[in-house]
């Protein structure tokens, strides 16, 4: 019997709940209004904190907790488990994750297991008024359309939800009702760690998740180009990123390439320096990142898609933009 | 020892979509191998420069025209190709896939290690992995973007927020991978001219793998395309008028006034 809930997996490493699942509440919130469903957190604990006394004070009906004695970065398939564990247990109508790590993964996992369906990366979920069934929206084949996916005929009905946009959840105080689910009998990981290593974000390995983007085109015309727009990424404190002509050139990495077979970003402040506008690069990039257009031709198609767009020449508007953003820096 | 890939072509340029299923039209669409793919790939064939015995094999399940992704494999280094191709699998859903993968794997024998790509660029359903480890009852390693083979056993190295995690999984194992440390090797004219003449790809039918027709293809998936819009067009690009210097000093502000400029330019 199913019964009625919609869960969202909570991720509070150090008993701290994650901005993206304070969002992912919000969202949970907002479909429970509309669902006439009561929202429930389920946190997988490595030990217990005060994590679930924190979480629920976002306006959740209980939270479920279980005690796995590992973290679940580095035991994701222990952490399915307890998620199964509960499920199995409680049959939660909907159950959500943000689309990140460990969530994402926990989403595939969580739903192989149980055998039931998942939709990744939704970048909307809604309620379908006539079935009350969860509708999930998510840009598809290379963001040329947005597609609405449900999942009929199987329960808990589960989705990614891509963290970034939208409003948090806030702190309001309730009742505590938290409950406890058996954390004993979970499967020992399957991978033992060797070793945890804390790295620098370098520009390469932060470009999927930087917050502003600078992007390389033909148009930037070779190894000097691509210097000046490292040059105006690190001003911005941005990563840099090309497409594909960029790396079929040998001018920048693969690593940098970002389109539909490349890297997918989604920063808030994206800049296209000498990028004409083909979507498979366009494929890459969050449709919700502001985009500035910076190409000497005033018909490329890149301008269509653009917030705002410069026409003229890189050599001279990159400067610039480095000067004017210097001299700004000095000031504060 | 053998290692599969699983592979995948994804469309290039314009999508076509059945409007009766919400599906994309596949057949005829111009494809290129995925990147995360291609990636997995790499990582298998430098397994295989560093191990001579290892056996490198690939799998796609789509249309016919998916073995040129197959022979694009195959040019590119793998010895053995499967193409996992049938009417009723059409429309498939990631779970119909998994299971449909499964079977193929199995009809052709098991591979020790079992790689794919995290996330396809084009349906980017992040599962295929876990339904696949799943159905095989395999140990999982998630986007991993480095694999070794050490003591029998197989060594990943993932980064998850900032942390570098390196791990150790018996084997067999499924690992999917991400793009990062895989530089993907240059396709050769003579990799291509030995993969036409030596190289084979076997053709399963769903029949050949033993799948169940009623578990795949729409009627088979968990999850169904109720709806595809068109995605939300921008409105009006502001254009920023002037030569250089002034622009540049217009978008600054502009940027600045929407908080768009993070670090020590934020005000």
């Amino acid at each position: 019997m199913t019964a009625h809930e919609i869960w969202v997996y909570a991720a509070a490493p150090g008993g701290e709940p994650e901005p993206s699942t304070l969002e992912l509440i919000e969202k949970a919130l907002h479909l429970g209004k509309t669902a006439g469903m009561p929202v429930c957190a389920v946190l997988a604990e490595r030990v217990s904190t005060d994590a679930a006394g924190k979480l629920q004070s976002y306006g959740l009906a209980k939270v479920y907790r279980v005690i796995t004695g590992t973290e679940a970065e580095l035991a994701p398939d222990t952490a399915a488990a307890a998620i199964c564990a509960a499920v199995r247990i409680h049959h939660p109508e909907i159950l959500l994750f943000s689309a990140e790590a460990p969530g994402r993964e926990l989403a595939a996992r969580t739903a192989a297991a149980l055998n039931v369906g998942l939709t990744a990366d939704c970048t909307d979920l809604q309620i379908d008024e006539a079935s009350g069934k969860l509708v999930q929206i998510k840009p598809a084949f290379g963001a040329q359309m947005m597609a609405e996916l449900m999942i009929p005929h199987c329960t808990p009905q589960i989705a990614t939800l891509i963290p970034g946009s939208g409003a948090k959840a806030e702190s309001i105080s309730r009742e505590q009702r938290i409950i406890e689910v058996p954390g004993g009998g979970l499967p020992q990981p399957a991978t033992r760690i060797t070793a945890v290593i804390t790295v620098e974000r370098t520009q390469a390995a932060g470009l999927a998740d930087a917050e502003i983007v600078v992007a390389c085109g033909r148009g930037v015309g070779g190894q000097k180009g691509v210097a000046m727009a490292e040059a105006l990424a690190n001003a911005l404190g941005g990563a840099v990123g090309c497409t594909k002509a960029v790396t079929d050139a040998g001018w920048m990495p693969r690593d940098r390439m970002i389109g539909q077979t490349g890297t997918s970003v989604s920063p808030k402040l994206y800049i296209a320096c000498g990028i004409s506008g083909a979507v498979q690069h366009a494929a890459g990039i969050d449709g919700r990142s502001v985009k500035v257009a910076i190409n000497s031709d005033p018909h490329a198609s890149i301008f269509e898609t653009a917030d705002y767009g410069i026409v003229g020449d890189l050599f001279e508007v990159i400067p610039a933009l480095i000067e004017v953003l210097d001299r700004q820096s000095i000031k504060l | 020892m053998k290692i599969l890939v699983l592979i995948k072509q994804v469309p290039t340029g314009e999508v076509r979509v059945d409007k009766r299923t919400g599906t994309l039209i596949r057949r005829g669409t111009e494809g290129e191998l995925d990147g995360e793919s291609l990636a997995a790939l790499e990582q298998a064939l430098r397994l295989r420069d560093k191990y001579p015995d290892i056996q490198v094999a690939v799998m796609t399940m789509g249309t016919p025209d998916a073995k040129l992704a197959l022979l694009e494999a195959e040019a590119l280094g793998a010895d053995e190709a499967f193409l996992l191709t049938d009417r009723c699998l059409a429309g498939s859903d990631a779970a119909a896939t998994g299971y449909a993968l499964c079977r193929a794997i199995q009809a052709v024998g098991m591979a020790d290690l079992i790689l794919m790509g995290s996330r396809s660029a084009d349906a980017g359903s992040c599962q295929i992995g876990a339904r696949v480890a799943a159905g095989l009852g395999l140990p999982l390693v998630s986007e991993a973007d480095w694999v070794d083979i050490s003591g029998g056993g197989l060594i990943t190295s993932r980064l998850i927020h900032g942390r570098r995690v390196t791990g150790e999984t018996a084997l067999p194992a499924v690992a999917s991978v991400v793009c990062g440390n895989s530089e993907p090797r240059i396709l050769t004219a003579a990799g291509i001219v030995d993969a036409c003449r030596t190289k084979p790809v076997t053709v399963l039918s769903a029949a050949d793998a033993d799948i169940d027709p009623s578990r795949v293809g729409l009627s088979g998936s968990f999850s169904c395309v109720v709806h595809t819009v068109p995605p939300e067009k921008k409105g009006h690009c502001e254009r920023i008028e002037g030569p250089g210097r002034e622009a540049a000093q217009s978008l600054v502000e502009k940027l600045q006034e929407r908080n768009l400029l993070s670090r020590g330019n934020q005000q």
